[in-house]
């Protein structure tokens, strides 16, 4: 049907067609259109098929098999270079096995074995077929995918395909060149083919692609076709040439100044009809071959911005040379399209990549081969009525293409938007340079001013599930697990990932169904009796050094050189532009010997961040860290119970350890250490042991917890104990709050110099337009992430008062609380706000109060 | 577990310490080396002695593993047990580089990475210390807490290497 309607489906038809009433486009127009278009659905199951990622490194990367390549390989690879040889086809060759000849003293395929021999039995040489070289990128890395298994019968284990990033010290491009087609009327019938394909079918697979052949070419080239099919005894009906000085020496009819105008058939090529002068024929014939000619594919030179550049000679565009740092284009693809220009250019090429890279190269000589000039006429279209196909994929014609010329579409990108023209999965490959050819003479321009479009990576399509192999699932990112992870899930911990981490977020008891069931128990079993809690995955960094003292002054806000041995203080840590980064304790073991702690979720950051500091500002002090994360088991043992459980540890007396207090110790005949902190605002220990003690000590610790009537807690409990308390996590630092925000302005000490100290003091970053820490008290559930407003205000961004960051159920209360930041919140205690979630459609009032809603003095922990 | 000509073999945990050397540290350090007849590495090495092995591990900071530090390092290097931080995993066979190249993005050719070579790295997304101790025999030793995921994609990679050979 679309046939008869082809005359009103010209380019821009979607564009002008389809303009009004917008909301139809989404929900009419284009699901029509995609079906019509035949464009399929996606199951919308994820790829269960098996992949591969990997690495190569080498030190010349041949891209491409045929003489070119292969000789480029040979000669890097006598010389004991590394090499790397990518095919894409199962089998080396190249042109080769589409059009044999002769080489040296024998057969091209002869020549070809013999190579292949050599080259499979050096060491140094990986043969990589059915691996398409997809993309050039910096630092001399190419991307590759690899068919492994896609075409055979689907194994499980084995990959489909592997995507390759290959490391090459030069590379060398030897990917020959694509054939070009003719736009005439009526192009795009089956049996109308490139006489590229034609000679291929012959030679690689056997197969005659026609009883009546029939060339339709204006290069001497594509004669050889005609040739091969009449030596294999295949009719060929004739040869039209558009040239009238062309040679006629064929064993066949050949027309010189002739095109083919129309072709005929319906289910297939039946005829054609050939206009040579004032006179129009008809000629019967089941296969119609064609060529105009050969684009070097220099795709990948391309890739780092490079643009190609227009030969008259060649009526073809060329590689600029340097275009991608240490890759050189040779033989077709660099347009030099005989045997022996590929040969002798891969060589050479490859001499210049050895010299490069201070390999000697050995003396060989260059096997002789044909060097036949290629002759040929720029011929891209026949002017004639009718529908004459450029883009096969993307239908795009030669009006359509002069339909956007004349719509002042002039610039080849713009045409191509308008036309679709190259954007097909062949991406333009096969109509790109006839498409701005066909520009190029509609706007009365030359090909070189009117350019060609960018050639992006990939150069063929590539899987995302070979890009994304091991992505999916669990394999998006590494788990890491505690010491007592087993542990914890022998006793059925619900774990839950707090970064790379997986932590108890709760234990239910029988009977418990909802996790809050098991929360609120554990939070009153710290309250009242005592829990334990693995707290390992914080960050712990050892610092060691006369000058430890100086640097942790240096880089957190408050002084901590004045700490004395076996203490331990609280911390906050700015960013250089003054805003809060972390908190934690810092620990001092001995005179030299200091600890830090940091939250789970920045360990990694604090680390990176006072590396560099020491780097940068304290190079040459006398310290050294060591993050000891890994190293140590910290278990976190607190409520009333506390020390009741730590004493029956050890026999006698047990530690005598003020609040913020910290000591060697020894558990049996572990050598331990011991830190009188709290995160619950109950009375609390944390003892420390050798990783590899850890299991067996939180097994013990819970194991007599329970005889004192508490048990293990997990994170969601411990979250409800730290919001009780105002206690702070990086729901509150979320990068974008500063210590006057936190209420902890005084911490900021007045008599040192510390990283972000003057940048905290910058306008804005203090004051009444500050959204202060504060607490919220309601009747109903408060959500995290809701948004607070005065009451009767409007609900929009303009009137935002603050925002909820970390709410819970307090048991012990038995109400709604949370932390939230208020604008100039401290000076609003008591005040009732509008609390808001769209997201869980709440509305509701909550008051605002102090940040901590237990035991404000604090005599619980420190007693 | 043995596939495709390679053993992987997870390592049993023997001692491990971190030495960093403080400033003005080493020559004290490197006296206190010579008794076990160790010399301090280069970036990128490993010198394996009598007993034990130390392994450069970053800026002035090597691993000693399988013995016990000198107590002449106390005041010139800060010395840090490191026991069990980390899991170590031994890949044996002539294609070892073949299945690290599944998962380490470094350059492991003979000329570029010969034995007596260290470096940092990422196997896949874990960070990895990549050891080339012997001909035929690399190391991988990561934190402990990703041992577990470094074993999966470790075997995972071995599996379909195996299947591409079989």
């Amino acid at each position: 049907m679309n046939d008869y309607l082809a005359p009103f489906l010209g380019a821009g038809f979607y564009y002008k067609t389809f303009l009004w009433p917008q909301k139809l486009w989404t929900r009419l127009y284009e699901p029509i259109i995609r079906r019509a278009a035949g464009l399929g659905a996606l199951s919308g199951h994820p790829d269960e098929g098996c992949f591969e990622k990997a690495w190569a490194h080498c030190d010349v990367l041949v891209i491409g098999a045929g003489p070119s390549g292969l000789m480029a390989a040979l000669t890097a690879a006598r010389a004991g270079a590394d090499v790397i040889l990518a095919e894409e086809e199962p089998l080396l060759g190249g042109q080769l096995l589409s059009e044999p000849g002769v080489i040296g003293e024998g057969t091209s395929a002869a020549w070809i074995a013999a190579v292949e021999a050599e080259l499979r039995a050096l060491p140094n040489v990986r043969i990589m077929t059915r691996t398409t070289v997809t993309g050039a990128y910096d630092g001399g890395t190419f991307g590759a995918l690899e068919r492994v298994g896609l075409h055979c019968a689907a194994r499980a284990d084995l990959p489909r395909e592997c995507f390759w990033r290959i490391v090459a010290g030069k590379a060398i491009l030897a990917s020959g060149a694509h054939e070009r087609h003719i736009a005439f009327p009526e192009n795009d019938r089956p049996g109308v083919m490139l006489a590229g394909a034609v000679r291929s079918y012959l030679h690689k697979y056997g197969v005659a692609t026609g009883q009546r052949v029939t060339l339709f070419a204006a290069n001497d080239h594509a004669r050889a076709t005609a040739r091969d099919l009449i030596a294999a005894g295949v009719k060929v009906a004739a040869i039209i040439d558009p040239r009238k000085d062309a040679s006629s020496v064929e064993d066949c009819q050949v027309h010189l100044g002739a095109e083919v105008i129309k072709t005929w058939g319906r289910q297939g090529l039946s005829e054609i009809t050939v206009r040579k002068g004032s006179e129009e024929f008809q000629i019967e014939t089941d296969c119609l071959a064609v060529s105009g000619g050969w684009n070097p594919a220099l795709h990948l030179t391309c890739h780092m911005n490079g643009r190609p550049r227009w030969s008259e000679d060649l009526a073809a565009f060329v590689p600029m040379e340097g275009a991608v740092p240490g890759l050189r284009a040779v033989g077709a693809a660099n347009g030099s399209f005989s045997t022996h220009g590929a040969l002798s250019s891969g060589k050479a090429a490859a001499e210049a990549a050895l010299t490069a890279l201070g390999i000697a190269p050995v003396d060989m000589p260059l096997p002789a081969s044909e060097d036949m000039p290629r002759r040929h006429m720029a011929f891209w279209q026949v002017d004639a009525p009718g529908r004459a196909w450029l883009d096969f994929a993307n239908d795009v014609t030669t009006k359509d293409v002069r339909q956007a010329a004349t719509e002042n579409f002039r610039s080849v990108e713009h045409m191509k938007r308008y036309t679709t023209q190259g954007m097909a999965p062949d991406q333009g490959k096969n109509s790109n340079v006839a498409a701005l050819a066909i520009l190029a003479d509609s706007t009365g321009r030359g090909i070189a001013e009117t350019g060609v479009t960018t050639f992006r990576p990939p150069y063929v399509p590539v899987s995302l599930a070979a890009m994304g192999d091991g992505g999916r699932g669990k394999g998006l990112a590494p788990a890491r697990l505690l010491i007592s992870d087993q542990a914890a899930r022998d006793r059925g911990a619900t774990m839950i990932e707090t970064g790379l981490w997986y932590r108890p977020g709760w234990f239910p008891k029988p009977g418990e169904v909802d996790w809050r069931e098991s929360c609120d128990r554990e939070v009153l079993m710290v309250r009242n009796r005592v829990g334990v809690i693995d707290v390992s995955s914080l960050g712990k960094i050892d610092l060691q050094g006369r000058d430890v003292g100086r640097f942790l002054d240096l880089i957190y806000a408050n002084r901590m050189s004045s700490l004395g041995i076996g203490k331990v203080r609280y911390g906050l840590m700015l960013r250089e532009d003054g805003f809060v980064m972390d908190d934690g304790t810092v620990a001092r073991l001995g005179q030299d010997h200091w600890l830090i702690t940091t939250t789970t979720g920045a360990a990694e950051e604090v680390l990176r961040h006072i590396d560099f500091m020491h780097q940068s500002l304290a190079a040459d002090w006398d310290l050294r860290l060591t993050s000891v994360t890994e190293a140590w088991a910290q278990f976190a043992v607190t409520g009333p119970e506390a020390f009741t459980l730590i004493n029956s540890l050890v026999s006698g007396e047990g530690p005598d350890l003020p609040f913020m207090g910290c000591c060697d110790w020894q558990v049996g005949q572990v050598a331990a250490r011991l830190f009188r902190i709290s995160f619950t605002g109950e009375r609390g220990y944390e003892i420390a042991v050798p990783v590899d003690n850890g299991d067996a000590l939180w097994r013990d610790l819970v194991a007599r917890a329970e005889t004192l009537g508490g048990g293990a807690f997990g994170i969601e409990a411990l979250n409800v104990l730290r919001i009780e308390k105002g206690f702070l996590t990086h729901a509150e630092i979320d990068g974008r709050v500063t210590a006057f925000d936190l209420g902890l302005e005084k911490m900021l000490s007045p008599s040192k110099t510390s990283v972000g100290k003057v940048a905290a003091q910058r306008e804005g970053l203090r004051g009444d337009e500050r959204f202060q820490l504060v607490g919220l008290r309601g009747t109903e559930a408060i959500p995290g992430g809701a948004h607070l407003f005065r009451p009767g205000q409007r609900v929009d961004s303009a009137g935002l008062e603050g925002h909820v960051t970390s709410p819970c159920y307090s048991p012990v209360l038995q109400q709604w609380i949370a932390l939230a930041f208020v604008k100039n919140g401290r000076a609003r205690m008591g005040e009732r706000l509008r609390l808001v979630d769209h997201m869980r459609q709440t509305d509701a009032e909550v008051e605002v109060v102090a940040p901590v809603f237990y035991d404000p003095e604090g005599g619980r922990m420190r007693g | 577990m043995n596939k495709a000509g390679l053993t992987l073999t997870p390592l049993a945990g023997g001692p491990v310490h971190s030495i960093a050397i403080l400033p003005q540290g080493h020559a004290a350090v490197t006296k206190a080396l010579e008794e076990m007849q160790l010399y301090w590495p280069a970036p990128g090495q490993i010198i394996a002695g009598p007993q034990g092995r130390l392994v450069w591990s970053g800026r002035e900071e090597a691993l000693l593993f399988d013995a016990t530090p000198p107590k002449a390092l106390q005041g010139h290097a800060a010395v840090v047990n490191q026991t069990g931080a980390m899991a170590g995993f031994a890949i044996t066979g002539a294609g070892a580089p073949e299945l690290l190249a599944r998962l380490v993005p470094l350059d492991l050719r003979p000329k570029v990475f010969p034995v007596g070579s260290a470096a940092r790295s990422l196997a896949r997304h874990v960070p990895v210390l990549v050891l080339h101790p012997n001909a035929d025999r690399y190391e991988l030793h990561a934190p402990r807490s990703m041992a577990q995921s470094l074993w999966i994609e470790l075997t995972d990679a071995l599996d379909r290497l195996a299947a591409r050979k079989g």
